[in-house]
């Protein structure tokens, strides 16, 4: 990666970045949009602008820039590591407005949400392999000093024009769905400038006396945001790691609106599933339903349903507050076939469930391979069954079979089709793909039945007379798949249930 | 290490100028490093007893949990309760600082301590002479304060430039001012970010009455004692202490007095413990960007004398707060490294100045004052705007005062 000729670059001094989106919620990372909206409040405010009948507004040279941001975004970005923090906090501030409840005035108190920040080790840039002209590079030099800050108040900044190493390359060609690692970021349009010019002067305008008597009721009157001209650019990863391909090739993503419990997330997927099915209709491909033709090809894995909560969901920078719903695409799925369950999917707005419903805000799309981030320099990665793993066979009873061989199995059955040889009968079938397993560098490192009371709860199906045993396992994976792999084992790896959630120990200095 | 004075100030309030001064302090519990200390407590959604605020922050490029200790709010609090001792102590030039003043009776008020400053509703329900404070041109002056033109605000208000305010309940035309100062202090916990993050231990709390663990009162006794002290309970207690005085007669029995404060608590785990972190970072920040940002009807010269006259008073306060270091109960902290103060330049590159002092801090201060009145006529003369509080909001404080005790 080389530098690129022109950057913008913005230190944190605090460390953090705080900031809310268009819709209220947190914003992860500083959008060349947020930019371009920080540089504008500078030249309209800052000691470049003009004054004039009373009035500041930036000069000529100044929109000349801006304008020229809103044709040419940055083909790069430079994103430093970063890790969001959703602290579940609530902190009562006073409001300095009056309200009067039960025929008592008072000053209205309100909780606000807080914690909500995302920690940042580094500068962020937005780059530009050709430089801007001369005049524009003049105005932003002289312009990015005066930015104070780049969201809250608890976000101050230090901007400067620079160089810059990009991270990310913008991607003309990407669209929701592009599964490549990448980051979606708004960026302005031709006319943003005019229009964020024009909403501040409306919001200007100077009340009357009798407006601006204080009242016993008074609400908190936000000005309005302006959120048109203003178009969301892929910014794809320059990711020099080599992982291998995984079992699912693609994750599609999209936020929850209610949280799903662990014991309810098997219900949930066939609610998912039994809706995909439906979307897509008649012929839906047997990927998606399972069931293949006799005599068909039945490959290791199928579409997957699985579900992150909040937590897990904000370590992968996946907003949502009440966690994701991931539905993985697995490797070699036909064009077609992937295409028809990923629009099925995408239109899908609400799932119902008995008297419950769950909205779905998609989020995009993820690859596979790295679905989740990098551990720590030279940590140790395991695997964790999230919530549990429930067995893909009964106990077998010829061979030698233990718990540890049931949770080598199932990782071994989600590859199966590298060991075509392992032969047909059963028990034997079963006890050397277990063996493959560990052969492949798979490490059971614990393992241990759940005693549950309600253990149906943990698949969508089983055969009479076979007890359901979830298990809950740490493995480590070996060459099974990359260390950044979306995978799931067991037999509900399909309807959300034995998802592999990694966990890095780093030795000790 | 060039020092912290007036030329620097205003060389960074004029074009050109960096973007902001950076303070950071190292911290240690006072009672040494294994101490715990006890973070900022906020509750949760769940409404139970209170968690701490953690997040994760990187500390030479690692990621670590870390967990509040004293908020952006709650620093910038600080340093008002600072500014307002030193004016009630007649510290100069501090005691001639413009504010806006309101009055309830005997207790007065000031934008220094209301939550939004100039435009507190405090403020704005109140009235001058009989007239509402929001028809004198005084006030309307400071409402229609702007970017353009802050001049009113600074000779009224000089804090609310500082600190931050907003006319939230203005249909447009909306004041909204940054704060230009703010900051935090944040632990750092021994535990990697990248692992899950650390719930808070309880600890056991008990209150031991040594005259009975338990208290038993007929409903006689318990209204004549509740009788004796009914002045200092609020009418929610006094209700409460009836029905279980009326309860006991009805079952001809003695009943618990803990209600009137008698008898003792079993211990139990229900209050957070305190954190024991290995480092303890208090960072600050002051904008000059955002200070860049006000004009003041003065020229170049005199709005950068004005703005370097705002940045002195945000420095005065941070010295004067940096020098108490006692948050809250288990909370002593004392500093374990000197100050480091940077200002940043071009390319990155930062200068290292040294930290203010108090006295240097009023030092700077008087000369900023000097120069902002030589530059642009800038006058401190104490109390800018004197209003007297609207009594409906003074009665609805007290009968929400007396709920909170109970």
């Amino acid at each position: 990666m080389t530098a690129a000729d022109f950057a913008v670059l913005a230190d944190l001094p605090l460390g953090a970045y705080r900031a809310h989106g268009p819709g209220g919620g947190v914003d992860l990372l500083p959008a060349p949009a947020r930019l371009h909206a920080a540089l504008l409040c500078a030249a309209a405010t800052g000691t470049r602008a003009t004054l004039s009948d009373g009035v500041l507004s930036p000069t000529d040279a100044d929109v000349d820039a801006l304008s020229w941001l809103e044709v040419n975004p940055p083909d790069g970005a430079l994103i430093p590591r970063h890790a969001r923090s959703a602290a579940a906090t609530r902190a009562y501030r006073g409001l300095g407005l009056r309200e009067t409840r039960a025929g008592a005035e008072r000053i209205r108190l309100v909780g606000k949400d807080s914690g909500d920040s995302v920690a940042v080790t580094g500068a962020f840039a937005w780059t530009w392999s050709t430089a801007p002209p001369p005049e524009v590079v003049e105005a932003l030099t002289a312009l990015t000093p005066d930015v104070s800050h780049l969201g809250t108040s608890e976000s101050p900044a230090r901007l400067r024009v620079g160089a810059a190493v990009p991270t990310h390359r913008r991607d003309p060609d990407a669209d929701l769905f592009t599964a490549e690692d990448g980051v979606d970021l708004d960026v302005p349009e031709s006319g943003r400038t005019a229009a964020l010019r024009a909403l501040h002067a409306a919001a200007t305008v100077t009340p009357s006396p009798k407006q601006d008597l204080s009242s016993a009721n008074e609400p908190e009157l936000r000005p309005a945001a302006e959120n048109g001209w203003v178009v969301s650019a892929r910014y794809a990863a320059l990711d020099t790691s080599d992982e291998p391909e995984g079992p699912w090739s693609v994750v599609l993503v999209a936020a929850l609106g209610r949280s799903v419990q662990p014991g309810e997330r098997v219900s949930w997927a066939v609610t998912l599933h039994r809706a995909l099915v439906a979307a897509v209709g008649y012929g839906a491909p047997g990927v998606l339903t399972g069931a293949y033709g006799t005599g068909a090809h039945r490959p290791a894995n199928r579409v997957a349903v699985q579900f992150l909560d909040r937590a897990t969901a904000s370590a992968l920078d996946l907003a949502g507050d009440h966690g994701v719903v991931l539905v993985a695409l697995p490797t070699g799925i036909d064009p077609v076939e992937s295409a028809t369950v990923t629009a099925a999917f995408t239109g899908l707005r609400v799932l119902r469930r008995r008297s419950m419903s769950c909205r779905l805000h998609h989020l995009g799309a993820r690859p596979g391979r790295r679905l989740w981030p990098a551990g720590p320099a030279g940590a140790v990665r395991s695997w964790a069954t999230t919530p549990v793993a429930v067995p893909d066979t009964r106990p077998q009873r010829r061979v030698p079979w233990s718990l540890a061989d049931a949770v080598a199995l199932s990782a071994a059955l989600v590859v199966r089709d590298r060991w075509p040889e392992a032969g047909d009968r059963s028990d034997q079938r079963y006890r050397r793909l277990a063996d493959a397993a560990v052969e492949s560098g798979l490490t059971v490192e614990s393992a241990r039945r759940v005693t549950d009371s309600r253990p149906d709860r943990w698949v969508h199906r089983r055969d009479p007379g076979v007890v359901v045993q979830p298990y809950e396992a740490v493995l480590r994976l070996g060459d099974i798949a990359g260390s950044r792999a979306f995978l799931a084992i067991g037999q509900s790896r399909h309807l959300g249930g034995g998802l592999l959630v990694p966990t890095d120990l780093v030795a000790p200095a | 290490m060039p020092d912290l004075d007036l030329d620097l100030l205003t060389a960074a309030c004029s074009a050109g100028g960096p973007s902001c001064l950076t303070s950071t302090t190292p911290l240690r519990p006072a009672g040494g490093q294994h101490a715990a200390i006890a973070p900022a407590k906020f509750t949760t959604r769940a409404r139970d007893n209170g968690t701490y605020a953690y997040e994760r922050r990187y500390l030479d490029g690692t990621l670590r949990h870390t967990v509040l200790v004293d908020s952006k709010q709650s620093q910038l609090n600080r340093v008002e309760a600072v500014l307002t001792q030193a004016i009630d102590d007649g510290v100069e030039p501090l005691t001639r600082m413009p504010r806006i003043r309101v009055t309830y009776g005997e207790d007065s008020y000031t934008d220094v301590v209301l939550s939004h400053r100039a435009f507190d509703a405090h403020i704005r329900a109140g009235t001058v002479d009989g007239v509402p404070v929001t028809r004198t041109e005084e006030y309307q002056a400071i409402r229609n304060a702007s970017p353009a033109n802050a001049r009113a605000l600074l000779d009224a208000s000089p804090v609310t430039l500082v600190f931050g305010g907003w006319d939230a309940s203005r249909k447009s035309g909306q004041g909204r001012w940054r704060s230009a100062l703010v900051g935090e202090i944040t632990g750092f916990l021994p535990v990697d970010g990248t692992s899950d993050h650390p719930e808070p231990s309880m600890r056991g709390g008990a209150r031991v009455d040594p005259v009975g663990m338990q208290i038993l009162l007929d409903g006689t006794a318990m209204r004549g004692i509740a009788g004796e002290q009914a002045d200092e309970f609020s009418q929610k207690t006094i209700d409460e202490i009836a029905r279980d005085a009326t309860a006991a007669d009805k079952a001809k029995e003695r009943r618990s007095a803990s209600r009137l404060g008698l008898g003792g608590i079993p211990p139990s785990l229900d209050a957070l413990a305190g954190v024991s972190c290995d480092l303890i970072v208090r960072s600050h920040v002051l904008s000059f960007a955002t200070l860049r940002q006000m004009r003041f009807g003065a020229g170049p010269a005199g709005d950068a004398a004005c703005r370097a006259l705002l940045a002195a008073l945000a420095l005065n306060g941070l010295a004067r707060s940096d020098a108490e270091l006692y948050l809250r109960a288990n909370c002593d902290l004392v500093e374990a490294a000197p100050t480091a103060v940077t200002v940043d330049r071009r390319a990155g590159d930062v200068d290292t100045v040294s930290p203010l002092t108090v006295s240097q801090a009023d030092a700077l201060l008087e000369a900023a004052l000097a120069d902002a009145d030589r530059l642009a006529g800038v006058e401190w003369s104490g109390v800018a705007l004197d209003i007297v509080g609207n009594p409906a909001i003074r009665q609805g404080a007290v009968a929400e005062d007396s709920e909170a005790s109970a």
